[in-house]
């Protein structure tokens, strides 16, 4: 093979490995997207738990068990620790 | 047109490669999320202190296009004032004119499903109290800077408030992230710790219904009370009244409410001292419990008379129980010129072993160091530089002329009664990472042998007898020790001396079996009902507290 040759396979040859880089960085990038993807699902799924926290602890309130309908059906009983 | 290519590729590198990456590359901080706050409740933890995501609504005047049509459907939403919405975007004051704070996840998205131009509403983490104003003082609360104020938040603000992490990337157009850059730098934020405190959820909340009733009693406007593990230094309930909700810090007027008085409002104690006096003079021998002595019924110090109550009488034979019992100012005084050694004066080895006590044993005039915001730590005079020392130090000895805040009286107490260990009050029980790890926070003590452990002994049989023969209401039972002191301070006038209609009510007790197991102290500010400030207002809500400790906290009832 002549130098004219030679220099299209070697151009043809950068030409490939150029696209085969553009082809995997793209792929790369496109990774960043599935990540900020999953980022935004862990963020809503923390904010969900938060929310059940709260949800949770506020049902749980001293006033609002006080005001439940077991609470006021208690009746009250002789403190053992006091004298009658 | 090679050699242009050249220049700018080339020569021109650095130039276009800065350029480029100032329009690609973003930094973003990433917010680290506060630690939340715990109590104890029943053997398990529950959160008292959240954070929950709402919404700031904010509109940017030079994109809203019909004013008054965006403010009435705004302020359909969030329930506000649809003028002052309108007023806020036509001054024009800023491009971000916040209109709303804290709106729910449910208005947020009804605010944007309407898609007006210029309006939007930005994310951030507020503070939220499942049960509402309880122990406010003690938490304290988050400002609009993110920044801890007042009691633990402000205390332990750094632990709490975590590290901020940063992204730095090149990003697509719309901001993304792009994952092939090696010039990528993500640090993950560090978020802040859990705390967990001592505070017992059920105890807090009986200890504020009946401070409350006693209050309104004793028609009093404030007030304060506090219950303390006598054997651990730990807080199980502290209080403070007027209180507000931390959640509408915000709508508060009279910062003061802010404070939590327990830890941060030292005042002159009164007679409970006595019961610190007689341990120092039991300690140092130069007194007995069945001591019997003279007492004239008045001392002349420093051209300055000390008398009693009217109720105590006039000269005659007392007993150290007595002393108590009926709060004789003149006996306390006596206890004290014993430590000098001379009746009738309060010499220099009387003030000197008397600040001893007071300043290296009892820990007076030295903030505690508990976990909390704006702590004070009281006053002890000197006991050889100022003027008429004798008279200052014999008032001392029944409380007056020097101050400490009901956290320190407790703490005091709780080292006399218990056998003589001093514990550093703490309200932090332990701190999880957030890394999962937790580290319990164990009993710190700072002095042992405050008095010898017979002398405990004899203090905590003269306080039974202080609360048998005033005869609480219901009685306690025999099989718990209850003891305690009550003390009536003459308020100090900012202009000189004292009011002569102004008195604040202390009480400071303990409860227990064999052993102390809770000490409570109670303050009440200025009772305007008959009687003595101490026994009459403060008295009555240690007897309910006492009884309540008894009757739903395992008190441990004597042995034998």
């Amino acid at each position: 093979m002549g130098p004219v040759s030679n220099t299209i396979i070697l151009l043809f040859l950068f030409a490939l490995i150029g696209l085969l880089y553009l082809t995997q960085v793209t792929k790369t990038n496109s990774f960043g997207y599935s990540i900020n993807e999953l980022r935004q699902q862990r963020s809503q799924l923390q904010d969900e738990k938060a929310d059940l926290e709260i949800a949770s602890a506020r049902l749980r309130s001293l006033d609002r068990v006080a005001q439940s309908e077991v609470a006021k059906s208690l009746v009250p009983t002789t403190p053992t620790g006091t004298v009658q | 047109m090679v050699g242009r290519l050249f220049y700018l590729q080339v020569i021109r590198h650095e130039h276009y490669r800065i350029a480029a990456l100032a329009d690609q590359q973003k930094e973003y901080a990433i917010a680290a999320e506060r630690g939340i706050i715990k109590v104890q409740d029943g053997g398990r933890q529950t959160p008292i202190v959240l954070n929950e995501k709402l919404y700031t609504l904010y509109a940017d005047p030079v994109y809203v296009k019909d004013v008054g049509d965006t403010a009435d459907k705004l302020a359909t939403i969030t329930k506000g004032d649809a003028k002052q919405y309108a007023s806020s975007i036509k001054s024009n004051s800023s491009r971000y004119v916040v209109l709303a704070k804290r709106l729910s996840e449910e208005q947020q998205g009804q605010v944007l499903a309407l898609k007006l131009p210029g309006v939007g509403a930005q994310a951030i983490n507020y503070r939220t109290y499942p049960q509402g104003s309880l122990a406010s003082q003690v938490l304290g609360f988050v400002n609009d800077e993110g920044k801890g104020s007042y009691g633990v938040e402000q205390a332990l603000n750094n632990d709490l408030a975590g590290r901020a992490g940063r992204l730095k990337a090149i990003t697509d157009v719309q901001g993304v992230p792009l994952a092939a850059s090696e010039d990528n730098v993500e640090i993950s934020p560090q978020n802040g710790d859990n705390v967990i405190l001592t505070i017992e959820l059920a105890m807090q909340r009986q200890l504020e219904s009946i401070m409350k009733a006693g209050l309104d009693k004793a028609k009093s406007g404030s007030g304060s009370a506090l219950i303390m593990d006598a054997n651990t230094g730990a807080v199980k309930a502290m209080a403070n009244l007027p209180t507000y909700n931390p959640a509408d810090f915000f709508n508060v007027t009279d910062q003061g409410v802010f404070n939590n008085a327990c830890v941060s409002s030292p005042l002159e104690v009164g007679s409970v001292m006595k019961v610190m006096t007689a341990a120092a003079a039991l300690d140092l021998a130069v007194i007995k419990p069945d001591t019997a002595f003279y007492d004239p019924g008045h001392w002349k110090l420093n051209d300055h008379e000390i008398t009693n109550i009217e109720e105590v009488g006039g000269p005659g034979t007392r007993t150290i129980p007595q002393v108590l019992d009926r709060s004789i100012n003149t006996g306390a005084a006596w206890m004290l010129m014993q430590m000098g050694g001379k009746t009738g004066s309060v010499n220099k080895q009387a003030r000197e072993r008397w600040y001893d006590y007071m300043v290296n044993r009892y820990q007076l005039s030295k903030p505690t160091g508990i976990e909390q915001g704006y702590e004070s730590g009281g006053t002890v005079p000197d006991p050889n530089e100022g003027f008429a020392l004798e008279l200052a130090y014999a008032n001392t000895s029944f409380g007056q002329a020097m101050t400490a805040t009901p956290l320190q009286m407790a703490a005091a107490l709780a080292s006399v009664v218990n056998g003589g260990t001093y514990y550093q009050p703490r309200l932090v029980d332990a701190v999880a990472k957030a890394d999962g790890q937790t580290k319990k926070i164990t009993p710190k003590v700072v002095k042992k042998g405050v008095v010898a452990g017979h002398v405990s002994d004899e203090v905590r049989q003269m306080m039974e007898f202080v609360v048998a023969n005033h005869r609480p209401q219901p009685p306690f039972a025999s099989q718990y020790s209850v003891g305690g002191k009550t003390g009536t301070a003459q308020i100090a006038n900012p202009s000189g001396g004292y009011y002569k209609d102004k008195y604040n009510g202390m009480y400071i007790g303990f409860v227990g079996g064999d052993r102390p197991q809770y000490v409570v102290v109670v303050r009440v500010n200025e009772p305007k009902i008959g009687g003595y400030a101490g026994s009459a207002a403060a008295q009555p809500i240690f007897w309910q507290l006492a009884h309540m400790l008894i009757n739903n906290f395992n008190v441990q009832p004597r042995s034998h």
